[in-house]
């Protein structure tokens, strides 16, 4: 039992590995996360566009993509991303793997994120579209100023998921053997570990996972909540059920 | 004869193999109020919503002043902003105020100032006796302000013409009536309109011109007055007998 203790739970050994994981895990948990959610956010959004459309070669692409990179594990992407595209010489970011990981989370960012905006825009009653449409709106105006703001407002407790997801998926990425200095959280732990044998660090990098995973998660019930019993300002029915994807 | 503000000419609608609109010709002159009745299914919604092709026509053609604006190439968002339309479910956006519902398309799609949209937002939501409501979001308000401050949406577009699709349908009885008397004013002033209504009251006060549609086609048309006297079919008398 004090040996479990003391290979798990050593505050010598966690104490050690704060600093190096406060410094480097963390930021660079942080922006790989931060990198691939806002090429998700933007990716997203195109995908969800296309993948709405009435015409079905509009559409297909998008499906196809959504079905891929959904349907993939996510350290295949990064693998195929991050070493197989600059391997075959196609190095858009040169020999940055670090630009690679984003890219390959980005990727799949992407395609989660289009599922949950297109359940968003759809679940907006096709009313207001044509309401803007009678005031002379082209589709796309009429799809950013009217129907998109109510669509994502609707979306953003299964968005803030998808980002706890991103989270913890970035530390995948361990697998591109980025240099030190651009090691992210798991993979700064398990190099002590590797060193000391003592699995403390990896425990300390776990809390730090949890210090932002879990408000985050709370944060998203708090919003499910509000938005199921409906603020004065949004109090027509509000599917807060939205069919969005989620994440094993 | 001057050329008709809207013209329908042998319109079809189909939807898949059921036939919603059996070759529709009806003209509706400018500054004329036609109203449309006939039991649900009778296809008058699909055919206001032609006019200004929420829904496209199969077949025939819409004219207003003259121009075919189902041939290829029209600019239908242009058509649109001179085709207002009010909505049974009224169709606000909750997320503007009543204010900002007003102006949001004078301000995007005729590109106006600021200023000058809001003002003309003030000025359409005072008609509708809605001014102190400006800064109030839809769902603050009862259904019968929410309808009047979507007929000063479609107002503020200075239109020629007025849909008016049910509108009064999803109200509470008490709150029909201010919504009409905003209608019968603006019929009043001019305005040419096709309100598809189940008011009968409305119709035969207000209307020009009724119109009588049953399974997609036009039945009986007229004065208001003399029809709601004598019907030269029993589809109409029945329909009549069923709704008075």
């Amino acid at each position: 039992m004090e040996r479990l203790l003391e290979g798990f739970f050593s505050l010598e050994y966690m104490a050690r590995a704060f600093p190096g994981l406060l410094r480097e895990g963390l930021v660079n948990t942080i922006i790989l996360s931060f990198g691939a959610m806002a090429l998700g956010l933007v990716g997203g959004m195109v995908l969800a566009l296309l993948a709405i459309s009435r015409r079905w070669w509009v559409r297909l692409p998008a499906k196809v993509y959504i079905d891929i990179f959904r349907g993939l594990p996510a350290i295949l992407t990064i693998v195929l991303i991050g070493i197989g595209v600059p391997t075959a010489g196609f190095r858009p970011f040169g020999r940055n793997t670090y630009a690679y990981a984003i890219l390959a989370l980005g990727m799949i960012a992407t395609a989660y994120i289009a599922e949950i905006y297109r359940a968003g825009i759809q679940s907006v009653d096709k009313g207001q579209m044509e309401a803007a449409r009678s005031v002379g709106m082209p589709y796309l105006m009429a799809m950013r100023i009217i129907v998109i703001p109510q669509g994502v407002r609707r979306v953003f407790p299964p968005l803030t998921n998808e980002f706890i997801a991103l989270i913890k998926d970035s530390s995948l990425v361990f697998v591109l053997g980025l240099s030190i200095g651009s090691r992210e959280l798991f993979r700064v732990g398990q190099g002590i570990v590797q060193n000391t044998g003592n699995y403390s660090p990896l425990v300390m990098a776990g809390l730090f996972y949890l210090s932002i995973t879990v408000p985050l998660t709370h944060l998203v019930n708090l919003l499910d909540e509000r938005l199921r019993k409906g603020k004065p300002v949004v109090a027509e029915e509000l599917p807060t059920g939205v069919d969005a994807p989620r994440r094993a | 004869m001057a050329v008709p503000r809207v013209a329908l000419r042998d319109l079809h609608k189909s939807f898949g193999r059921l036939e919603v609109l059996r070759g529709i010709n009806l003209e509706i002159a400018a500054g004329e109020v036609v109203c449309v009745v006939g039991p649900s299914g009778s296809g008058k919604s699909t055919m206001l919503r032609c006019i200004n092709r929420l829904e496209e026509p199969t077949s025939g053609t819409v004219e207003i002043d003259g121009v075919d604006i189902t041939a290829r190439g029209t600019d239908i968002d242009k058509v649109r902003t001179r085709v207002g339309m009010v909505f049974q479910q009224f169709n606000l956006f909750p997320h503007m105020s009543a204010a900002k519902n007003v102006s949001v398309a004078l301000r995007k799609v005729k590109k106006l100032s600021k200023s000058e949209a809001d003002r003309i937002a003030r000025d359409r939501l005072e008609e509708v006796g809605l001014a102190h409501k400006a800064d109030v979001r839809p769902a603050r308000l009862s259904g019968g302000q929410q309808q009047r401050v979507a007929i000063a949406r479609a107002l503020a577009m200075d239109p020629d013409v007025m849909l008016f699709d049910e509108v009064t349908s999803a109200l509470d009885p008490e709150l029909v009536k201010g919504v009409l008397d905003v209608m019968t004013r603006l019929a009043d002033g001019g305005m040419t309109m096709v309100v598809v209504t189940h008011e009968m009251g409305f119709a035969r006060e207000v209307a020009d011109r009724l119109v009588f549609m049953d399974h997609g086609a036009i039945v009986e048309e007229g004065d208001p007055h003399a029809l709601f006297r004598q019907q030269r079919t029993d589809r109409f008398r029945v329909f009549l007998e069923q709704v008075l």
